[in-house]
């Protein structure tokens, strides 16, 4: 039943077989199958290595919002310290402008009502001196500067009284060099005899006396030497009205800053 | 009607003689080169592979994971020769639809041939796995005195497995030929069906059988290793 040469043959033909379906069969498929595998593998390798990469890149972007939100809410609050701080200083600037220019305003007003009243004072003055010049001239047929220089010799004569006749006052001191008979007006020379009269009647023949026009005074006469003052002055009432006048204006002033 | 396509001779020159049994395995050796050889010559490491690509991927991973749970063993060595044994063993019987067609696996001188190549396979694999001197050394256990048994064993279960194939490849050929002059209608189409299953199953029977006698040369040496790894 067994044919050896067969047997023999058969032998041979499976080797021959085994080294074809390896070279043909199991070699290629066993290769692709690899292949496929390895590239199987690298691509979840790769899928792998791109979904850490996207992790990271998740946790980057996500800390990178945290900071941003964080920076923005340090932006936020410190937009809201200056815009406060800002307003702060605009109201405070706003303030001091309008102190300023309240101050500006008083002052102006300050201004005028000193240029007003310095007018004012030399009008009334004016007035006052041509009313009573007339009033005078019409009454007593006397100008007012007679009338003054009466008044200031009355004066001298009250203080003269006042020291009792005595010889010892402060006109007479060795100090005084000169006495100054100050005037805001010319005076003729009989009322310039009347007044050096009245003066050595002080007792102070030795001193020079001095006659000088001043505008110092607006409207009168006065008596200088040492430091001491006799006189009589339109000024002084002047000076008395313009507190007044101050005073008023200062009311009203008071009114409108409330 | 004859037993054996041995007997069917197309040439004779003295003892060397062309006969049915050496014809068809040239056809069968023929077929699967060439089929074989149109499919892997395109072959495609993509994730899209032909039809044809993916049914050979199907069969040799299958035959290497029957290697692989027999063996428990990743290497694609035994894979040409196992793998062949199954193929060579099942196309050969699947043929036998074919009219006219004497599978080569209906001659005694097949069997003992595939069984001869077993026989020298096994030693051959154990001692590539084990060496020489570890592979002989296994005829000795568990005592000297079982070497003779050893080798009785060893050449009776290559007898074994060349008669098992042999035998029901032949008894199905008989049968059939048998119905059909019984009965020539309908039985042999129901045993040349049954045959085809049967010729599947003893290729697959053939090629396990014949891994495992491999397996187990070669388990030795593993034993071995293991037991010198626990030492």
């Amino acid at each position: 039943m067994i044919d050896w040469f067969t047997v023999c043959a058969q032998i041979v033909n499976f080797l021959i077989l085994v080294f074809l379906l390896k070279r043909f069969l199991y070699g290629p498929i066993i290769a692709a199958i690899d292949k496929r595998e390895e590239k199987i593998s690298a691509r979840i390798k790769e899928v792998e290595q791109k979904r850490l990469a996207a992790e990271e890149e998740i946790n980057t972007f996500r800390k990178k919002n945290e900071d941003f939100e964080l920076q923005r809410a340090e932006m936020h609050a410190q937009m809201k310290e200056e815009s406060e701080s800002e307003k702060i200083q605009l109201l405070e600037k706003s303030r001091q402008e309008i102190e300023d220019i309240k101050t500006r305003w008083n002052e102006s007003i300050m201004q005028e009502r000193d240029v007003f009243m310095k007018d004012l004072r030399r009008r009334v003055i004016d007035q006052v001196y041509a009313i009573t010049r007339q009033a005078l001239a019409d009454l007593a047929a006397t100008d007012i500067e007679q009338h003054i220089v009466n008044v200031f010799l009355k004066k001298i004569k009250e203080f003269n009284e006042a020291k009792g006749g005595k010889s010892t006052h402060a006109l007479q001191d060795p100090v005084v060099t000169g006495i100054t008979i100050v005037t805001s007006f010319e005076l003729p020379g009989d009322q310039r005899d009347l007044i050096l009269k009245a003066v050595h009647g002080l007792h102070v023949e030795n001193k020079d006396v001095k006659f000088n026009v001043s505008n110092d005074i607006l409207c009168g006469i006065e008596l200088r030497g040492n430091g001491y003052v006799i006189g009589w002055n339109l000024e002084d009432y002047l000076n008395s009205l313009e507190k007044d006048f101050n005073k008023a204006i200062d009311v009203g002033a008071g009114k409108l800053k409330s | 009607m004859k037993l054996s396509p041995d007997l069917i001779i197309f040439r004779q020159w003295g003892d060397v003689t062309l006969n049915a049994t050496i014809v068809f395995t040239w056809a069968i050796m023929a077929f699967l080169t060439i089929s074989s050889w149109i499919v892997t010559r395109k072959l495609s490491s993509k994730t899209v592979i032909s039809r044809w690509q993916n049914i050979l991927e199907i069969l040799v991973t299958w035959i290497q994971g029957q290697i692989k749970a027999i063996s428990h063993s990743e290497t694609y060595r035994y894979l040409p020769f196992v793998g062949t044994l199954f193929i060579f063993i099942a196309v050969s019987n699947l043929l036998t639809i074919v009219p006219w067609y004497q599978s080569p696996t209906g001659s005694l001188s097949t069997t003992v041939a595939l069984a001869v190549c077993v026989f020298f396979a096994t030693p051959l694999f154990g001692i590539m796995e084990g060496g020489l001197k570890g592979y002989f050394r296994s005829y000795l256990k568990p005592t000297f005195f079982m070497l003779p048994f050893n080798i009785i064993g060893e050449i009776s279960r290559t007898l074994a497995l060349a008669v098992r194939l042999f035998g029901n490849i032949m008894s199905g050929s008989m049968i059939a030929g048998i119905l059909l002059s019984v009965t020539p209608l309908f039985f042999p189409v129901i045993m040349q069906a049954f045959g085809l299953l049967t010729g599947l199953v003893q290729a697959y029977i053939f090629a396990v059988l014949a891994m495992v006698y491999i397996a187990s040369a070669i388990q030795t040496h593993k034993r071995k290793d293991t037991k010198d790894a626990e030492h």
